[in-house]
């Protein structure tokens, strides 16, 4: 018998062999509502959590640590403001302008990257759960090792707000369809995003354990849609380290699309 | 949600249920985790049913988010392979020792790291396609190949099986 068939006859033996418990739909239910308060709570600004324990772990936007969290729930609170990457913006001057047939925005990157355009639109439930969709524009450095890519997710433009509980709200969801983690802690380690020069409509950037992602509509984007701009890295990976991390990076793409930290002075944002 | 909805969903949970609960039991090696993985996977179903319900493959959607929950748990924990205990063969003769074989080669899965496990499961379990995987665990084609060879190999090396060709090396995944 080959391996191929031990492992098959196993892999089925052990799977069909286990005992399955019943569903308990009311469970299912139950939670399903509470997901949706605890949503709601947050959108209406109930849920801003002061709770700091003794000797808790600190979290903020810049974490560098080169190792995954630990399990359990994130602390939610910090001990600072989160804020932009502490080091000088990458200079864009050299970087090389691609325009989204796609999405209709423009969207810079380094002049040795290459771009990779959508060959469709995004769709939620074809594509939260798939960072390499084709659904996104997409960039790759030249060795390969670092991918950024942009893209709208549609929304409900009944109920979209331009406001920052709004974003959290949404980037929560989103992060929990996307298998990212954690979820719990957004509003206090993003970075609050300006949209264009003058007007600062409301973004965010959100360091995730694997990635740093910017979440914005409104103003010069589409009213009906999320623009998210991801870098596919976590902030500490060595593959980011020449552009001094994976937030900084982030940043540099999103200047070239009118969106800067909100703690940029409005002298620099060009 | 409509009654209607309401009843599609029941009818779905019914269904289907108990080929999640092994999927996830399978993954993750561990009967309370799957339990959870089981509920979380149909509590984001539940959130979305309408729009699930209209898809083609609701089965297929369901077994992603699974997937992706069960990822959100690797992420969580050492992604170093668990040490391995083969336990020993029984003597018995027949039916005995068949289970034994399997039981031996079921424990050496289950010392596969969390992404060959996830390859291993969906390959024979499942009997997904290369590319289906790929979509499942949000990885490149190459990137299951790669698994999928790096697991093969652990397996033969594990259970004394020659395998054929060199193990390619593991890949990084882009995230």
């Amino acid at each position: 018998m080959t391996l191929d068939q031990r492992v098959a006859q196993a892999v089925r033996h052990v799977g069909d062999g286990v005992a399955v418990p019943e569903v308990d739909l009311d469970a299912v239910r139950a939670r399903a509502r509470a997901n949706r308060r605890r949503t709601a709570a947050l959108v209406a600004g109930v849920a801003v959590v002061a709770v700091v324990s003794a000797g808790a772990a600190v979290v903020t936007g810049r974490d560098t640590s080169s190792s995954l969290p630990p399990a359990g729930p994130v602390p939610t609170s910090v001990s600072e403001s989160p804020s932009s990457s502490p080091q000088p913006p990458l200079t864009t001057r050299s970087w090389e302008v691609y325009e989204s047939t796609q999405y209709d925005f423009t969207i810079g990157h380094p002049p040795d990257w290459t771009e990779e355009p959508a060959t469709r639109d995004w769709i939620w439930e074809l594509d939260v759960l798939n960072h390499l969709s084709q659904a996104q524009d997409a960039f790759l450095s030249a060795d390969g090792h670092v991918r950024v890519s942009a893209w709208n997710a549609p929304l409900d433009a009944s109920t979209r707000q331009e406001s920052i509980d709004y974003l959290v709200e949404w980037v929560e969801n989103y992060c929990e369809e996307s298998g990212n983690s954690p979820c719990t802690g957004i509003a206090d380690r993003a970075v609050e995003l300006c949209l264009e020069k003058w007007d600062c409509h409301p973004g965010l950037l959100v360091p995730f354990d694997n990635d740093v992602q910017a979440f914005f509509s409104g103003g010069i984007y589409a009213q009906d849609a999320m623009t998210v701009v991801a870098v596919w890295r976590r902030e500490s990976s060595k593959h980011t380290a020449e552009y001094g991390g994976s937030q900084r990076l982030l940043e540099a793409f999103l200047s070239t699309m009118e969106v800067w930290p909100g703690s940029t002075p409005r002298s620099q944002r060009r | 949600m409509r009654q209607s909805e309401e009843d599609q969903f029941c009818d779905f949970v019914r269904a289907h249920s108990a080929t999640l609960f092994r999927t996830a039991y399978l993954m993750t090696g561990d009967y309370q985790r799957a339990e959870d993985l089981l509920q979380t996977t149909l509590v984001r179903i539940y959130q979305r049913w309408p729009r699930v319900a209209a898809m083609n493959q609701p089965l297929g959607y369901a077994r992603k988010v699974l997937v992706s929950q069960s990822a959100s748990w690797w992420r969580r924990r050492s992604s170093h392979e668990s040490p391995l205990q083969l336990r020993e063969e029984p003597a018995w003769g027949g039916r005995m020792e068949e289970v034994a074989e399997h039981e031996r080669v079921w424990q050496a899965v289950l010392s596969l790291p969390p992404r060959q496990r996830a390859v291993t499961v969906l390959r024979y379990y499942e009997d997904l396609t290369e590319a289906q995987i790929a979509e499942i665990l949000a990885m490149a084609p190459g990137t299951v190949k790669s698994h999928s060879h790096a697991a093969a190999s652990r397996l033969a090396e594990l259970l004394g099986d020659p395998v054929a060709g060199p193990a390619l090396p593991a890949q990084e995944a882009t995230s």
